[in-house]
């Protein structure tokens, strides 16, 4: 079961033809809604490596969502949440090339509040999905924490049905080990 | 899709910390500014999203157009947006385009084939045999398919709604009429579901959602031959334009020494002092009387002072107004003995800020990219430092980088570089940003 299975509400039609429109407030509206999905997925797609552009960003993936959004049409295969969300995944795959971003970084621990065995778990976590390839880390970020369909994940990443089920298993199977590695038991 | 398959342990452990506040405000900022680089793509689902955002993005083509004002530029591939303030030239692969002044272009290039945007304005397109060129007019639903052809398309406004285009979105009424003159090959327009094919010689108006009439075919050699001659004509007509100087006539050196002999008195309050036996200083004159001051690289850092203090008093000088282009004097000041000796008047060459060399073309062209990159994902300082490596060798970085220091809040390199590039249109975007670059 994904972690995050929990969808965000998509815009009523209204909001959205307005949003189409030019409308800001809609724009607006459009924004608060998705932006914590959005800033999620790019947040942990780049575990362990440069955080500091993770709002550069969120902020580069509503820009063409918006300047898009005309474009989008409401009957088409996507769902306007998964549409903006392969945006955010292009986007943040894009980024990651760079060379400067090819080196690991050490990641915190989780939230001041939870329980140190939770926070450690967290690190542990992050560590782990750093380390996974490129490729098998969007496809296990999309499907374990934004909870998309294996169908959902192949139209983002242009992959067939077929390898994303088995990047998803190869992800699962390295960061089993890798918390094991590290001392976790599940 | 039911999960075979688990990892085995809580991975809602790890949790994404929320986002920064600010965020809509930002995104929202950023779209309505103008599109500075057009370089973007999207999910293939929406092969031609970025016309409509680029629509908008025209809405404040006021700043845009006086930062796009390139003639030239090369575009061999990926996408961009051009708006033009004078007539311009953009070469896309196989295809070549010359903009009149006030048109708005953008475009994306696979292959060989170029997907245009042209939602306002005329241009002259030139279509390679090999390569396709597809041009969407915009809310008038018009569809230009050209291969092999040379062709000139003209989509213009009335008033009214070019008003509207400024201050609100684009809709359908905007564009009254979308004009296809085709020169050589063959063109097809389609509009309102039916597609006519324009041939060589003649011309086809589409009105917003009617569909094209099929013009009168031209045949016979002396037919195409003329309308040949008419396409080159108009090409060297274009390309004069283009490289017409702005015809400044400097006044006379005499004008010049009696600009500056009210000033001399005051020369000495800056005790002057330099270090070099021979110092320079150019004055530029341009636009609206601003008076670009500066130096030879003789001088010195203990020079500053004198440097500062002489600046102030040329600024104060009334030479002669320009409407446009500017004129320029050099003057030669000796040691100790800060006289005017020989205005003379010299072709303009870039005004010298910094004495260090400069980057070369390349290394130009790769400073204002990345420039640009940081500048569109929102990187407003790095931008900043990028652009103004090369604004000294190359002047027209000087927009990009006071638009990056708008942005960027650093505002007093936003003034200073507001002086540089003197428009006054300008002052928007930091206006925008709560500063006004023009306060004294």
């Amino acid at each position: 079961m994904p972690a995050a299975a929990q969808r965000s509400d998509q815009l009523d039609e209204l909001a959205i033809k307005r949003a189409q429109r030019g409308d800001q407030r809609a724009w607006r509206d459009l924004i608060e809604r998705y932006q914590q999905p959005v800033h999620a997925l790019i947040w942990r797609l780049f575990a362990g490596r440069a955080r500091h552009r993770v709002e550069d960003l969120v902020q580069e993936t509503f820009v063409r969502v918006l300047r898009a959004l005309p474009e989008w049409e409401p009957a088409g295969t996507a769902t306007l949440s998964t549409w903006i969300l392969t945006i955010a995944t292009r986007l943040a795959l894009n980024e990651l090339r760079r060379p400067e971003h090819a080196a690991l970084t050490a990641e915190p621990e989780g939230r001041v509040d939870d329980s140190a065995e939770r926070r450690q778990l967290a690190k542990a976590i992050a560590e782990g999905v750093a380390r996974l390839p490129e490729a098998q880390r969007a496809v296990f970020v999309l499907r374990e924490y934004q909870g998309l369909e294996y169908r959902e994940i192949a139209d983002i990443l242009e992959l067939d049905l077929d390898t994303v089920k088995s990047r998803l298993s190869r992800a699962r199977a390295a960061l089993r080990a890798s918390l094991t590695a590290a001392g976790r038991t599940p | 899709m039911k999960d075979d398959d688990d990892v085995g342990f809580d991975l809602t452990a790890w949790e994404a910390p929320p986002p920064p506040a600010g965020i809509a405000d930002a995104v929202i900022a950023r779209v309505i500014q103008p599109p500075v680089v057009g370089a973007v793509e999207a999910p293939h689902r929406s092969s031609r999203w970025w016309i409509a955002g680029g629509i908008a993005a025209v809405a404040v083509g006021v700043v845009a157009v006086a930062l796009l004002s390139r003639t030239n530029e090369e575009a061999s591939g990926g996408s961009g947006a051009v708006a033009t303030a004078k007539p311009s030239h953009l070469q896309l692969g196989g295809t070549a385009v010359d903009l009149d002044e006030n048109t708005d272009v953008w475009w994306v290039r696979e292959g060989t084939q170029t997907v245009v945007q042209q939602p306002r304005g005329r241009a002259t397109w030139k279509v390679a045999a090999n390569e396709e060129l597809v041009i969407n007019t915009g809310a008038t639903g018009a569809t230009v398919r050209a291969s092999g052809a040379s062709l000139r398309v003209e989509v213009d406004m009335n008033l009214s709604d070019a008003r509207l285009i400024g201050t609100s979105a684009v809709t359908a009424a905007a564009v009254a009429l979308v004009t296809v003159i085709v020169y050589e090959g063959h063109v097809k327009v389609t509009s309102a579901e039916r597609t006519v094919d324009v041939p060589a010689g003649t011309t086809v108006q589409v009105a917003p959602n009617k569909p094209p009439v099929q013009p009168d075919v031209v045949s016979g050699r002396e037919k195409r031959l003329e309308s040949k001659v008419k396409f080159l004509e108009l090409e060297n007509e274009l390309l004069r334009k283009r490289l017409e100087p702005v015809a400044v006539t400097p006044p006379s050196p005499e004008k010049f020494e009696v600009v500056m002999k009210p000033l001399a008195p005051r020369f000495p309050a800056c005790r002057y002092g330099w270090q070099s036996d021979r110092t320079t200083v150019t004055i530029v004159v341009e636009a609206a009387n601003r008076v670009e001051v500066s130096f030879n690289d003789d001088v010195l850092p203990q020079d500053r002072p004198t440097v500062d203090c002489v600046r102030k008093v040329i600024q104060r000088a009334d030479f002669t107004a320009v409407a446009q282009g500017s004129y320029e004097y050099e003057v030669a000041f000796g040691r100790r003995v800060p006289v005017v000796q020989v205005p003379a008047v010299k072709p303009k060459p870039p005004v010298t800020v910094d004495p260090t060399p400069c980057p070369t073309a390349r290394e130009l062209d790769t400073i204002e990219q990345k420039g640009q990159e940081l500048l569109s994902s929102g990187s407003y300082a790095g931008a900043l430092a990028m652009f103004l490596k090369g604004v000294k060798c190359r002047p027209r970085l000087a927009s990009f980088a006071y638009l990056a220091a708008c942005k960027a809040k650093n505002f007093p390199r936003a003034k200073m570089l507001f002086k540089l590039v003197g428009k006054d249109s300008l002052s928007q975007i930091c206006l925008k940003e709560g500063y006004d670059p023009r306060s004294p």
